[in-house]
């Protein structure tokens, strides 16, 4: 039944998907609005990167290699938003706790932010100033019709009675003073406490190992039934196809057998829907769809039982556990890393074996984008650590 | 970044190089199984077989084993009674094989046909097993038959493989000989009982016995090793003057 219900044709999606575009090299060097998978972080201010606990593996305490740094400001949001994931290389910290993990990093620098409403005033202005425009050439050729077909009306030549008498100014009076309030201080920004920078760590940044880099190309997700990659069908048999025999009542195939068995086993119907959903955009590395749900790559760990009940439904409500930071509110899926991310990272290694072994990496973070004041430096750079789910192969023993 | 209100999420631009497009043509795994495929770290199935390896990628037999035939045995319809009437689906039987040594059987519902077929060709793909040859008689020339006799049920159908002497063919039903054919075996006898009108039964069965042919540890196949000393008899003088002392 379950199996059925992936052959529902595929909509729209609003899931946003990372394809490779270029090699970080010299000449192409990421900025902070990239996203890029390998090489070395940006943090959101270069003097204040995260503090080292959050940089190395929880299970042998040293520093983790970026795998993906994604530039996710939210809509509608005036500061800059960044979610890093590491991920440990070595062989024995593979399907550990803590081997990989998520960061969400804000930055609510006062100034930029001033600066970017001030911009998007100056924009709001601008349209409201054309539409002004509009009005008043509009009101003027309704005159210029007037004083044509009614000539004999020769007191008033200019005015149309009914039109804005405040039309003929070129711009907006309120516009400039509303600029003007915005830039005094709010009640907010005056009680912010300013005294609790986090004092800076003093232990020297660490240096992190980077896998080779490469700047992504993001796109919204598309279903070309064309570019689809699928096995060629065969002919089928016009003496089979022909003697669609119906169903026999007596027919005993609802005994269970060994053989029924096997073929549930390999025929794994989310993997398969993974693969299915894959085989449009086969080379996508990230999807990003906030709000939505994660493409499971396979629907017996532990991760997938936070999305899929016993039953294997999807939950209504994910059990992505809270944020500890912030516990009265609630995480949701943002991104995905995708296992073509592995071939590109581990390019120029030839050892796959002892390669990583994930099928995909889940990253859930805070429906409030709430990181506590004091977690933020004097740069107003905050890093927190976001719940993020791995979900690790089937081990291969060779 | 402009005033203009901000989209969430990642930075959608301009792609900066052209490169990949021909890349996408080519199959892009998602297992390590698969990588280490598609980098010739492994080059027949054979090794897979050897470390018990799960294979969830069809594109792996594809690659491991050229020369793969599939047909499609069966097609029947299925039916369920739902609230709103009956819903139909279709179900397909497919076998695929190379003709030396692998088989597959693959059974799939889907409420299209193509749908069902593609399903079940990945399905026999990915069930891929190998087929233990043998002789019927004597040990000359390439293997032509099964090594040994050797049987396989499914729902009330039995089937039983029997070795036979080169020059006899496959002694068998239409859809068992297909299923051998593809094996890759030459002479064999068969005998079957049961409701052997069910195809898919049948096929599930034969499948089946051939699976059971690597089943057998047949005294060729026994491992050397030299024999050792029982421990009893080398520390046999110790535990002697061991049991003296007391």
């Amino acid at each position: 039944m379950s199996e059925s219900d992936y052959e529902e044709e595929l909509g729209e999606s609003k899931t946003f998907l990372g394809f490779v575009d270029v090699p970080i090299s010299e000449t192409e060097r990421p900025e902070l609005e990239d996203t890029f998978i390998g090489g070395k972080p940006i943090w959101l201010n270069p003097k204040s990167p995260p503090p080292n606990e959050l940089l190395e593996c929880k299970s042998c305490k040293e520093p983790m290699h970026l795998l993906l740094q994604c530039y996710a400001n939210l809509a509608d949001t005036l500061y800059d938003r960044v979610i890093y994931i590491f991920g440990c290389d070595k062989a024995r910290c593979r399907r550990k706790n803590g081997s990989v993990r998520a960061l969400r990093a804000l930055s609510k620098d006062p100034d930029l932010i001033k600066k970017r409403e001030q911009e998007l005033e100056e924009i709001e202005n601008k349209k409201k100033a054309a539409q002004q425009k509009d009005a008043e050439t509009k009101s003027k050729l309704e005159s210029l019709a007037n004083s044509l077909f009614n000539p004999s009306d020769s007191t008033n030549v200019q005015s149309n009675p009914f039109s804005n008498p405040f039309a003929q100014k070129s711009s907006n009076p309120f516009a400039q003073p509303e600029t003007k309030e915005s830039a005094k201080p709010t009640y907010a920004e005056v009680t912010k406490p300013v005294e609790k920078p986090r004092p800076r760590v003093s232990a020297e940044p660490v240096d992190i190992p980077a896998y080779p880099g490469y700047i992504l190309y993001v796109d919204q997700e598309a279903f070309d039934l064309k570019k689809q990659k699928l096995p060629p069908l065969p002919e089928v048999d016009a003496a089979a196809s022909a003697q669609i025999s119906q169903p026999n009542p007596s027919n005993p195939s609802k005994i269970p057998t060994v053989d029924e068995n096997v073929s549930k086993m390999v025929d794994d119907p989310t993997f398969q829907h993974f693969s299915h959903i894959v085989s449009f955009n086969p080379t996508q590395v990230l999807r990003y769809d906030l709000n939505g749900s994660p493409l499971l790559y396979s629907s017996k760990d532990d991760v997938a039982k936070l999305f899929y009940d016993s039953n294997g439904r999807l939950r209504p409500q994910a059990l992505i556990p809270n944020p500890p930071y912030n516990p009265s509110s609630e995480r949701r899926f943002e991104l995905q890393l995708m296992p073509k991310a592995i071939i590109d990272l581990e390019a120029g290694n030839d050892d796959i074996l002892s390669g990583m072994e994930w099928g995909t990496i889940i990253v859930a973070t805070d429906l409030t984008d709430y990181i506590p004041d004091q977690l933020y430096d004097e740069n107003h750079v905050g890093y927190v650590e976001e719940w993020c789910g791995v979900q690790w192969e089937e081990e291969l023993k060779l | 970044m402009s005033g203009a209100p901000r989209q969430g999420g990642p930075r959608r631009g301009p792609r900066r190089g052209r490169r990949g497009q021909d890349d996408e043509k080519s199959w892009v795994p998602v297992t390590k199984l698969g990588r280490l495929v598609k980098a010739k770290k492994i080059t027949s199935v054979e090794e897979i077989y050897l470390h018990s390896l799960p294979v969830k990628e069809y594109q792996i037999i594809d690659e491991l084993v050229p020369g793969l035939q599939d047909k499609v045995m069966k097609v029947l319809s299925v039916q369920k009674q739902t609230r709103a009437g009956q819903r139909t689906r279709m179900k397909v039987v497919v076998v695929v094989g190379d003709s030396n040594g692998h088989v597959g059987l693959g059974i799939k519902v889907a409420k299209e046909l193509a749908t069902a077929i593609r399903g079940a060709i990945i399905i026999a793909k990915l069930a891929l097993i190998p087929v233990r040859r043998g002789y019927w008689g004597s040990n000359l020339g390439s293997p032509h038959s099964i090594a040994n006799k050797c049987s396989g049920k499914c729902g009330s159908v039995n089937v039983r493989l029997i070795p036979a002497p080169r020059g006899s063919g496959i002694v068998a039903s239409p859809a068992v000989k297909t299923m051998l054919q593809f094996a890759g075996i030459e002479d064999i006898y068969t005998t079957s009982s049961g409701s052997t009108r069910t195809t898919e039964n049948t096929l599930k069965a034969c499948f089946a016995a051939i699976g059971s042919t690597y089943g057998f540890l047949t005294p060729n196949l026994w491992k050397e090793f030299a024999l050792t000393d029982s421990p009893l008899d080398v520390y046999a003088d110790e535990a002697l003057a061991a049991k003296k002392r007391y």
